[in-house]
């Protein structure tokens, strides 16, 4: 009983931790999102919400989404100290699937800081 | 009623989308609809006058380029090749020609002042050397880019290191080169939107032209009131008192270069003045100051008191204090006074008001530089009225000399800062750029002069334009400028006088004036009202076979071509 009460507590705070990791990195995210946008018209301009479609927007060409991508990269450095690589040596298009939308970059990114700290 | 838009082209040979929107989404004037040039075509658009680049026509063109782009040699000697210099700098001044070629096709063009692409350490030591390093010959590259365009009215080179340097840690980018072909951060883009709208603003002469200050805590440190002159810190071996007189020093600079200081402050008048004369430590003495409010009133009714005093608008003014209660309530009250957050720590208060671009020049001239002194004349010309018994009495006791004299090149530039900084009284409020005002003045149709104004005060420079267009025995007024510091002192009717006689003598006959009204060119209309010409609608008349005498106690001196 006191183990299986240890188990989930151990989980409870995992997920509390995973939800604490993901909205920091959200946080993040969101920044660099809203210093793209000053660069961006009106009609363009993305709304910083987990469903905002990144790669495939019609509003954005790769260079934008390497900007917004590098962009996003300084910030989890400046905020979270943390060095990330959203390239990896490969084009956007072949990570492709990380990055479509504002939530599958930030899994994407919560994912690799979590297994970062494991290690 | 939608906004002017200037139209602007960018011509570079990386990625600068992020720039054309940053210029675009920038609420700083002027607003800006911005066209980027095809990815390294930068000889190509230069070269075809055609090309889809130049229509709309762009009144601002920028071409940012890298060095090695821009010299072959200076590529071969990134490559670890050796180069002569000579050979780079005459590949700098094929650069040149080929800018100049578009000269005609703008009114203004920025060049970006070349830096490395990315990041380098380039030769050490040997990197500032003449014949080897790449840091000197970039700085030779630049100096010769700088020189070529030293006196043009059209060319203006950028500090692109300023940026760099402001732009901190992520300044440069090397992913983004590698992956997009844009090889500097965000924030540099950023800071170079923000250059280019202070200079549109400056050659615009939009620019703020007074700074309001405040004392306690602003211009010294300590609460004069409680702790008296003698121990108010300023200067002295002390970090925080040499940070004021900094701050105190980087105001008279602006003062020296055509700024003027006033100071509203809480305080008794009388130990203000004295602390400011006998603190041994005062950079700034009475004589900067060509006004001053110290009373115990509401600042922001001080700040509108003084503004109409001197004549000028309330978008000239910059407030600068250190209480957010008083600058949150000079921002509500006046909200075209800006008043921009002074940072906490006064050690960063010289630093601050170094980066503020509002009071960037377009050029400096030397009435720009004697401007303080010219707005006291001004006030003992005022003074001078209170001891006449009347209008008529004050007017020839000024003992006001007026020389009329044709523009050329002496005067040109006082005359373009005028014609396109005057509000109040201007006639059509039309603003030229240099190549405009050029193109105008070559037609033989159309006549130019200026008027320098004396009196027993002094010189107060060149302070009116009057432009006239001929149409068979018709002659339009188009410009009739007058600067608001020499206003009401029969020196319109001056101008009007001068402008019939000088029409009369090229065959006119009719003499209009259109007044196209502004938010602040009332005056002009009060002025027309009464000049004595039939009145049609927005239009004025006068037939030059009625002359009226000239106007009183004012001599009016015609210099010849």
């Amino acid at each position: 009983m006191v183990l299986r009460w240890l188990s989930d507590s151990l989980s409870q705070k995992q997920k509390t931790m995973n939800n604490t990791e993901n909205e920091k990195v959200y946080r993040v995210v969101r920044k660099a999102i809203e210093s793209f946008n000053e660069q961006l018209p009106a009609d363009r301009k993305l709304v910083p919400l987990p469903d905002c479609k990144l790669v495939g927007s019609p509003n954005l060409d790769s260079a934008d989404i390497v900007n917004l991508l590098v962009l996003v990269e300084q910030g989890v450095e400046d905020e979270l100290g943390v060095r990330v690589s959203l390239f990896d040596g490969q084009t956007v298009e072949q990570g492709i699937e990380n990055f479509v939308t504002v939530e599958a970059l930030v899994k994407f990114l919560a994912g690799s800081l979590a297994s970062d700290k494991s290690q | 009623m939608s906004k002017k838009l200037t139209e602007c082209l960018v011509i570079a040979d990386f990625t600068v989308a992020g720039l054309a929107g940053l210029l675009e989404n920038s609420v700083a004037a002027p607003d800006c609809r911005v066209k980027v040039a095809p990815f390294d075509q930068v000889a190509q658009v230069m070269l075809q006058a055609d090309h889809e680049c130049w229509s709309p026509q762009p009144e601002v063109v920028v071409v940012w380029t890298r060095p090695e782009r821009v010299s072959p040699s200076f590529a071969s000697l990134l490559a670890g090749e050796s180069v002569s210099e000579q050979r780079i700098l005459e590949e700098v001044d094929g650069f040149c020609d080929l800018l100049s070629r578009i000269q005609d096709q703008l009114s203004n063009c920025f060049v970006p002042a070349w830096v490395h692409t990315l990041p380098r350490r380039g030769l050490g030591l040997m990197d500032l050397k003449q014949g080897a390093g790449l840091t000197y010959l970039l700085g030779r590259m630049n100096l010769q880019l700088m020189q070529r365009f030293s006196s043009s009215r059209k060319f203006h080179i950028l500090d692109t290191n300023r940026w760099l340097q402001d732009a901190g840690k992520w300044a440069y980018s090397p992913r983004s080169w590698y992956l997009a072909k844009t090889p500097f951060g965000n924030e540099v883009f950023t800071l170079a939107a923000k250059d280019i709208k202070a200079a549109l603003r400056a050659l615009g002469g939009i620019t703020k032209k007074l700074a309001v200050l405040d004392l306690d805590g602003t211009l010294w440190g300590g609460i004069l009131g409680d702790v008296g002159w003698e121990n108010l810190v300023i200067g002295g071996h002390n970090a925080i008192g040499e940070a004021f007189a900094d701050f105190q020093s980087e105001l008279k600079s602006l003062r020296q270069r055509g700024i003027l200081l006033a100071l509203s402050s809480k305080n008794d008048e009388a130990t203000a003045l004295e602390a400011i004369a006998r603190h041994p430590e005062m950079i700034l003495t009475k004589e900067d100051f060509v006004s001053w409010r110290i009373n115990w009133n509401d600042k922001a009714a001080n700040i509108a008191e003084m503004v109409s005093q001197l004549n000028l608008g309330l978008d000239s003014v910059v407030f600068l204090d250190d209480n957010p209660a008083e600058r949150s309530r000079v921002s509500e009250a006046l909200p075209q006074v800006l008043v921009p957050e002074l940072p906490d720590d006064k050690m960063l208060l010289a630093t601050f008001l170094r980066k503020l671009d509002c009071f960037d020049p377009g050029f400096i001239s030397d009435t720009d530089r004697a401007r303080t002194e010219l707005y006291q004349s001004e006030q003992e010309r005022t003074a001078l009225r209170g001891t006449a018994q009347s209008f008529d009495e004050w007017i020839q006791k000024l003992a006001t000399h007026v020389i009329v004299e044709p523009l050329n090149e002496l005067n040109w530039d006082r005359a373009l800062q005028l014609l396109n900084k005057t509000n109040q009284m201007n006639l059509s409020t039309r603003r030229l750029t240099d190549s405009e005002l050029r193109a105008w003045v070559v037609s033989v149709q159309n006549k130019f002069w200026t008027l320098r104004v004396t009196d027993r005060f002094g010189d107060a420079g060149l302070v009116g334009l009057m432009g006239l267009a001929l149409d068979g025995d018709r002659g339009r007024i188009v410009d009739f400028i007058l600067s608001c510091r020499v206003m009401g002192r029969r020196i319109e009717e001056a101008m009007l006088y001068q402008l019939l006689i000088e029409a009369k003598a090229l065959g006119v006959k009719c003499l209009e004036a259109n007044y196209i009204a502004t938010k602040k060119n009332g005056p002009c209309l009060k002025f027309l009202e009464q000049a004595g010409g039939e009145r049609e609608g927005s239009l004025f008349r006068w037939q030059t076979n009625q002359m009226t005498d000239p106007p009183q106690h004012v001599v009016i001196e015609r210099v010849l071509e």
